[in-house]
């Protein structure tokens, strides 16, 4: 799921990978807006505040999204900056590195709630950058890995995508087409799985709030250790048939030699 | 080497951006602090008064705020006292004075007031040294948006 790259991933990975990242973005937005009133997933509605703020004159609000919109932006930077430089060398880190970077934050912020935030504007404004950085990182991951076919923390492009393909799929000739059914496919799997991830963080925060961090953190990490346990069991695949064919000649050497 | 000098001193220039401007321009914390004075509650649609109906769209009678405000935390209150410590001191037309908490949130854009266990959410409109204008949405006999302006007593 993480540790193919590009053209070489097929559209169940792309599934696995839209779906899973989509609804903990999901979950992330959702307890963002519940507590700190502020959109964590999505800039575009950033943008928006960042231009009616500057011309309302309103200088530190501007300057706080402006921050907000930048951090977004660096997080993308960082998780592709991490992949091209490492890809290279060892596939899976180079995906998974950035995931980790994400939990960390998310930890950071959720243990900050449980155990300092006194709910001041400061504190508020440096939560809502925090989430804002790793939803940019997992947004330029997914993008990164899947060659763009995938982005998950928003979903303006995805429903652009999708009035498209219903559109086309009024002709017979385009439904057909199993690449763009398996697109389509693609795009509902990650809608629906922002959907549920917002369903599901609004309902469990009322009991157990700020936990909810907690649980997104565990979610990624099960991503994570998903991965890295296919890595293994292919890993352990593909040696046997090579130690069989190197037992084989060198039985076949030793009845040679006999 | 000369692509790396670019990235690092654009980012640089870009967090000195926001860091100085957010030095320069007074945070809507700082600027909610001191004392407003109630000025006018206005509604986007009302019923008309069963009594007087003769009121005009927008504006409100003494009855009508009271009903409207009867459930929430700022009920009957004419002038608002934001500390620093993060208290607001409410003071009514009865003369009393009731105490809870307040926080911004978002941008800076929210407005949470805190009393006990029940929390209230305004939207700040407008935040001036003098003016504040802040929205809440009623479902009561007002359908929509109430605004409440206030403005900043001089010490």
């Amino acid at each position: 799921m993480l540790r193919k790259f590009s053209n070489s991933r097929s559209l169940k990975e792309n599934i696995q990978l839209g779906s899973l990242t989509a609804f903990s973005a999901g979950m992330v937005n959702v307890i963002s807006v519940i507590i700190f009133f502020a959109f964590t997933s999505n800039v575009t509605g950033h943008y928006a505040v960042l231009a009616e703020e500057i011309a309302k004159g309103n200088w530190y609000q501007a300057a706080v999204v402006f921050g907000w919109i930048l951090l977004f932006f660096f997080g993308s930077f960082t998780s592709n900056f991490i992949v091209i430089h490492l890809n290279r060398k060892n596939k899976y880190l180079a995906h998974a590195i950035p995931v980790i970077i994400e939990i960390i934050c998310l930890l950071i912020v959720g243990s900050y709630i449980q155990f300092s935030y006194k709910e001041t504007l400061l504190e508020t404004e440096a939560m809502v950058g925090l989430m804002l950085f790793a939803m940019g990182i997992q947004n330029g991951l997914t993008a990164s890995i899947s060659n763009s076919a995938v982005k998950t923390t928003h979903l303006t492009g995805l429903t652009t995508d999708l009035g498209m393909l219903f559109s086309m799929f009024t002709l017979k000739r385009f439904r057909k087409r199993p690449q763009l059914r398996g697109k389509l496919k693609l795009q509902l799997s990650i809608m629906f799985s922002y959907m549920a991830g917002g369903i599901t963080a609004g309902y469990i925060y009322l009991t157990i709030q700020y936990n909810v961090f907690y649980i997104v953190c565990m979610y990624l990490v099960i991503v994570l250790a998903y991965d890295y346990s296919r890595l293994r069991v292919k890993r352990f695949i593909y040696r046997r048939p090579v130690n069989m064919n190197f037992s084989f000649i060198r039985s076949r050497k030793a009845t040679i030699k006999t | 080497m000369k692509i790396a000098l670019i990235y690092i001193s654009s980012l640089l220039l870009m967090v000195a951006t926001v860091a100085f401007t957010m030095n320069w321009a007074e945070s809507p914390n700082n600027l909610l602090i001191g004392e407003w004075e109630e000025l006018s509650w206005q509604y986007e649609k009302i019923d008309p008064h069963p009594e007087n109906k003769s009121i005009s769209i927008g504006t409100i009678d003494e009855y009508q705020k009271a009903e409207i405000s009867q459930e929430l935390i700022i009920h009957e209150a004419e002038r608002w006292e934001f500390s620093p410590s993060g208290e607001i001191r409410l003071h009514k037309q009865n003369g009393t004075v009731e105490s809870l908490w307040w926080r911004i949130k978002g941008r800076g854009h929210i407005l949470k007031l805190i009393h006990g266990t029940v929390n209230e959410h305004y939207q700040i409109q407008k935040l001036t040294a003098n003016l504040l204008e802040i929205h809440f949405n009623s479902d009561l006999q007002t359908r929509g948006i109430v605004k409440m302006t206030f403005r900043k007593k001089q010490k």
